[in-house]
């Protein structure tokens, strides 16, 4: 098992290492968007009122751009399995003497490693700004717990229909055509209260506004409605996800 | 050992469906160099990606070494494998593509190493060992891709038309490589298209047409078996016609015929070649014209290979 996770980590690793397209991809994209769109909107907007509750919009919008940005690090992983796909590695894989699950699990890890990377920089750079807004300790523990648990369950989901897909154009419709409503009918850019009530009772049930509210909980002290039930939402969500990617690989 | 019983597979596409393989069989003795030869779609790569486990059969079962596919691990720690794509990563270099390939097979840092070195040197690729692998010619990702197959000591190894691209003298000692891999006990599997490869190469011979084998033999054997003409051809100084009529008269109607142009007389034989030699000293020591030389022509194992797909 570990010789899979190891030789995963080191593909993920040295491939990073040695294209710095990844420092603008994976670090730099977050804060731009975090930049561009949250001061735009922090200035047009000021705060944010939810659930009775005023924030200043830059790190409320901070956990939604964290939150976005574990889904698209998870994109970014299933593209990439086309694209051994495409030039015949995938098959080089699968032929491997390592347990199949290592395979996913070496490439979560790497994942997991950018997420963090991501969550640490956007924190940073908002805590110098908004020192008051946001908790530390162990509500930031759990934020990143949180935050690590929903970047599994993207990456696993993500994996499981990377590896039912046979190619990437199938893969690419889905893309556009599940974007859209996953991030706009979510609490992302803004509360749940203010969408209109048909779109309301749609994102209650989208995965992104579980995430998203739990995650404002912790680090906002945003008094979420559902926040137990959202956690194990995310949870069952995560375990569901890993044994249909799991069994998928193993059944290749 | 490998065994194949009864494999047959289908794909199926929107529009029709494609019967890949039908019921083949063989076995595979340990140290045996197995060579696959067949045409275009003749399902060569199918019977590959099946012996590795990474195609599921519809029906019939494949084992190496006694383990079948559903063994996992220890199944495919069995072999090690180069298929036709270029089943590397284009982004790693030359030597991280190697060392993944190690560390996949579970290779400790220092035999990793050890190893890694061992292969850039004896496939010369040790001015390109840090080069990304996108950046190297055709040829010089195939020599990167049958390097890392010996990497390791594996029961059998497995080449999909391995010799695509690579360039005569990388490919000949790749092919000695080959025989030496095998003397040590290793079980060998090829597929080709380049008939001559399988018959320098190959202990044994399959010829794979339409999903089906055809036949299995040895190189010699197939060509004795289905050698059906031999020809020796006669350069002189000038052809005339008491020579056309002195090869006329010695030709046997029923098995022979003949050619000529300015230079040259082809007879044509399903005759054997010491039959030939015999008709053409017998041709030489009763006419004056000079023979420059002679030439005898066995039919090679593409003739063969034509006359069997031909006869299916």
């Amino acid at each position: 098992m570990w010789s899979g996770i190891k030789a995963c980590l080191y593909r993920e690793i040295k491939n990073t290492s040695s294209s710095p397209r990844f420092i603008v991809e994976n670090l730099m994209n977050p804060l731009f968007t975090l930049f561009i769109f949250g001061v735009i909107m922090s200035n047009a907007i000021g705060s944010i009122t939810s659930g009775g509750q005023e924030f200043s919009y830059l790190p409320y919008f901070m956990v939604g751009t964290i939150n976005l940005s574990l889904l698209t690090n998870s994109l970014v992983m299933a593209t990439r399995v086309f694209l051994d796909k495409y030039i015949g590695f995938f098959d080089d894989l699968l032929s491997y003497p390592v347990k199949r699950v290592s395979l996913i699990i070496g490439r979560l890890c790497y994942n997991l490693l950018i997420s963090l990377l991501q969550i640490l920089v956007m924190f940073v750079v908002v805590y110098i700004f908004f020192p008051n807004d946001i908790n530390l300790g162990l509500p930031l523990f759990f934020f990143l717990l949180v935050s690590l648990i929903s970047s599994s369950a993207w990456f696993f989901v993500l994996m499981y229909i990377s590896h039912v897909l046979r190619t990437q154009d199938g893969f690419n419709t889905l893309y556009f055509l599940l974007m859209t409503p996953l991030v706009f009918l979510s609490s992302v850019y803004y509360p749940v209260e203010s969408m209109p009530n048909v779109l309301k009772q749609i994102s209650i049930i989208n995965p992104l506004t579980w995430v998203t509210d739990v995650s404002r909980f912790f680090l906002l002290d945003y008094q979420a409605s559902g926040v137990p039930f959202k956690i194990i939402g995310i949870s069952v969500f995560a375990v569901a996800s890993f044994i249909l990617a799991v069994r998928k690989i193993d059944n290749l | 050992m490998i065994k194949f019983e009864n494999i047959s597979k289908t794909y199926k596409t929107k529009t029709s469906v494609i019967q890949a393989l039908t019921d083949v069989s063989a076995v595979i003795d340990a140290g045996e160099i197995y060579g696959v030869i067949g045409l275009n779609g003749a399902g060569k790569s199918t019977m590959i990606k099946i012996l590795t486990g990474i195609l599921k059969q519809d029906k019939g079962k494949v084992f190496i070494n006694g383990l079948e596919p559903s063994a996992k691990e220890k199944y495919r720690r069995q072999y090690c494998v180069t298929y036709q794509n270029f089943g590397l990563d284009m982004h790693l270099s030359v030597r991280s593509n190697l060392e993944l390939h190690g560390m996949l097979f579970g290779l400790g840092k220092f035999e990793l190493k050890k190893r890694v070195n061992d292969v850039l040197s004896r496939f010369d690729l040790e001015q390109y060992e840090n080069s990304r692998t996108n950046e190297l010619s055709g040829g010089y990702r195939k020599r990167v891709q049958i390097a890392r197959n010996f990497m390791l000591d594996v029961p059998v190894l497995i080449f999909d038309e391995p010799t695509v691209g690579l360039d005569p003298i990388i490919k000949n000692s790749f092919l000695s490589d080959i025989k030496s891999y095998a003397k040590k006990g290793c079980t060998i599997v090829i597929t080709t298209q380049v008939l001559e490869e399988a018959e320098k190469l190959c202990d044994k011979i399959a010829v794979l047409h339409k999903g089906k084998i055809l036949d299995v033999n040895t190189p010699q054997i197939f060509k004795s078996k289905y050698s059906k003409q031999n020809q020796a051809i006669l350069y002189t100084g000038q052809i005339d016609d008491a020579l056309i009529l002195e090869v006329q008269k010695r030709l046997d109607k029923e098995t022979d015929s003949f050619t000529s142009d300015k230079f040259c007389i082809t007879i044509t034989s399903t005759n054997d070649t010491a039959y030939l030699l015999e008709l053409v000293n017998k041709i030489s020591s009763s006419i004056k014209i000079r023979i420059n030389s002679v030439e005898i022509k066995n039919s090679s194992l593409e003739d063969v290979f034509v006359s069997i797909a031909k006869e299916d």
